[in-house]
């Protein structure tokens, strides 16, 4: 992967938001197949037609902002090629910074006494944090070739954005919390990343 | 350590079996919040809508292996609401009952308010709702701006305003709201209200957790309040203004910190239940989230204890118990999911459940920094205790 792709995406989820972004990585770097998971998941945009006879099946349906999601199953789908998997972490650094750039709005709007809350002290130590955590991973990942990004490391860093949009989130308040707001939108980041990164422990489970 | 006496320990058994059939449904009431409806003579939710209810207003309260519960004290409310949460915590705040708006009625109401209240509530279950939070204020009491005002036959008030995040707001027949009838820490009260009054309009929204909650905006315009219907007359203004507002505050929090406790002992006990042949460094993973859960259950405990005292301690206590309840939610649910590797949330969603309920404890009661910044305040005011 080019850097100049990853800068698209990033570009693409900070700016017109998670589906497009993931539209733009499937057509970018899918080469024509559905990415899928260590353990055979995939999150895609729309329902694809399972062929007939297929493995796969559909274990949730995810409604974010009038688009729909499903979430497949498919033992046999094809794993998420490095350059996606890559791409898949410069989508969620820009649906991070997205959250971030919400969250300056929305907290240089509200006010406690006559003071907006992005002057407050806490809240200026925690945007700091986000914003680190962002430098953080953006520079871990620039120049990052696909094949250099280990499975450990790109869960270490899905967990990376997964805390930084958390951190976010909790300086919204209740406003973070709603489904028809960027709550959501880190929600369905947090499936992403649930889909696609960690190993398969299948055959740990109890069933 | 603070522990459980044998009341308690009774109390916790039999909430620990209810929450064993709320679990089952909690997935079934998530899709559809109404289902509660159904399921109102289940043991839990029958409990929930009769507590809290003090002893002089409740002739018939539950009675378990000879003990009585009435659900009012601290430590008897924080037992529960870990088991029920523990279990599934949108059946908790689904139920009727009076709830929160029970604790502030019991706290500021009059002999009559009383009466009335837990009077209605024990003809049948009913729903409550507590409206607080306002649009661009938030949940800062001392700067809300819905306002109660005389109308013009002088015999009634009239109340207008908005508020958010409101739960059972849409399916409740009473509630209490706080408004104001002049500038002021004084000029803060609490009414109790009637949904069924003209003005009065509850609309749910969709939330990421919490959903059997059916959180609403509300909206009031000109709905009247009874003047008699205005809790704390009988007490002077600076125990009813903001500052009684702020002792029913500190009374719900602990209350609201045991759900983050609960969320994440579910949390834990799904991966004990569901994993199998952990690793060493699992085990001592599991462990150590065992004790992180069991040291906020402690801070929660003595924040209970502390109503249960009348320490004047009890505000920070329960601001420090509640921001460490939340962060706690947070983490254990996240954790959880490592143990399940890739597709943990798709593939178990009463883990997923717990994940998105567990950001919901953040903003009840106050987000993590305001309860900082109280837990500061007692710091420095020297009314925390510190050995």
């Amino acid at each position: 992967m080019t850097t100049e792709i990853g800068a698209r995406l990033r570009a693409a989820a900070r700016e017109d938001g998670l589906v497009a972004a993931l539209r733009l990585l499937n057509e970018e770097t899918g080469g024509g197949a559905l990415a899928h998971g260590p353990a055979g998941h995939a999150v895609a945009p729309v329902a694809p037609a399972a062929p007939a006879g297929g493995t796969a099946t559909v274990v949730r349906t995810i409604e974010l902002h009038g688009d729909t999601l499903v979430a497949l199953r498919d033992p046999q789908g094809r794993r998420a090629r490095p350059a996606w998997s890559l791409g898949l972490l410069w989508l969620r650094l820009g649906l991070s910074e997205a959250l971030l750039d919400h969250c300056l709005a929305y907290l240089g709007e509200r006010t406690s006494g006559d003071t907006p809350l992005l002057l407050q002290q806490m809240v200026k130590g925690q945007l700091a944090e986000a914003v680190t955590d962002h430098l953080e991973i953006e520079t871990l990942l620039a120049g990052t070739e696909p094949d250099d990004l280990g499975d450990d490391t790109a869960a270490w860093l899905h967990e990376r954005v997964t805390r930084a949009d958390r951190t976010l989130l909790r300086l919204l308040g209740g406003s973070g919390f709603r489904a028809d707001g960027p709550g959501a939108t880190a929600d369905v980041s947090e499936l992403l990343a649930d889909a696609y990164a960690g190993r398969d422990r299948t055959e740990e489970v109890n069933r | 350590m603070i522990e459980l006496d044998d009341r308690l320990l009774v109390l916790r058994r039999y909430a620990r079996e209810w929450g064993a059939d709320l679990a089952g449904l909690a997935l079934d009431l998530e899709r559809s919040p109404e289902l509660v409806h159904k399921h109102l003579d289940l043991p839990g939710v029958s409990f929930l809508s009769r507590t809290p209810i003090p002893a002089e207003y409740n002739p018939h309260p539950l009675v378990l292996d000879g003990h009585r519960f009435y659900g009012v004290g601290g430590l008897e409310r924080v037992t529960f609401c870990e088991e029920f949460a523990a279990a599934d915590v949108g059946m908790l705040l689904a139920a009727p009952g009076p709830s929160l708006s029970g604790v502030f009625v019991a706290l500021l109401g009059d002999e009559r308010q009383k009466e009335w209240f837990f009077g209605r509530l024990l003809e049948r279950p009913t729903w409550t709702f507590f409206a607080l939070t306002e649009p661009e204020r938030g949940s800062d009491a001392g700067s809300l701006r819905s306002a109660l005002r005389p109308a013009p036959d002088g015999e009634t008030l009239l109340l207008d305003g908005a508020k958010r995040f409101i739960g059972n707001a849409a399916r409740a027949d009473l509630g209490v709201v706080f408004a104001r009838t002049r500038p002021g820490p004084l000029g803060v009260v609490a009414a109790l209200v009637e949904t069924a009054q003209p003005g009065f309009r509850a609309t749910p929204f969709p939330t990421v957790g919490l959903r059997g909650n059916q959180v609403s905006q509300v909206t009031l315009d000109g709905v009247e309040v009874p003047a008699g219907r205005v809790l704390g007359r009988h007490l002077s203004p600076t125990r009813r203004g903001l500052a009684g507002a702020v002792r029913g505050f500190n009374r719900l929090r602990p209350g609201v910190a045991a759900l983050g406790v609960g969320i994440a002992r579910g949390a834990y006990e799904y991966v004990l239940a569901n994993r199998r042949s952990l690793t060493a460094g699992e085990r001592a993973d599991l462990d150590a989230m065992g004790r992180g859960i069991e040291g906020v259950r402690q801070l929660v405990r003595r924040a209970a204890l502390a109503i249960d005292h009348d320490d004047p301690a009890l505000g920070y206590l329960a601001s420090a118990a509640k921001a460490r309840a939340a962060r706690l939610a947070e983490e254990v649910t996240l954790r959880a999911t490592g143990f399940f590797g890739a597709g943990a949330r798709l593939e178990h969603p009463l883990l997923d459940k717990f994940v998105r309920d567990a950001r919901g404890v953040e903003y009840m009661e106050g987000t993590r920094n305001i309860q900082r910044l109280n837990v500061f305040q007692g710091l420095t005011q020297g009314r925390l205790p510190r050995g």
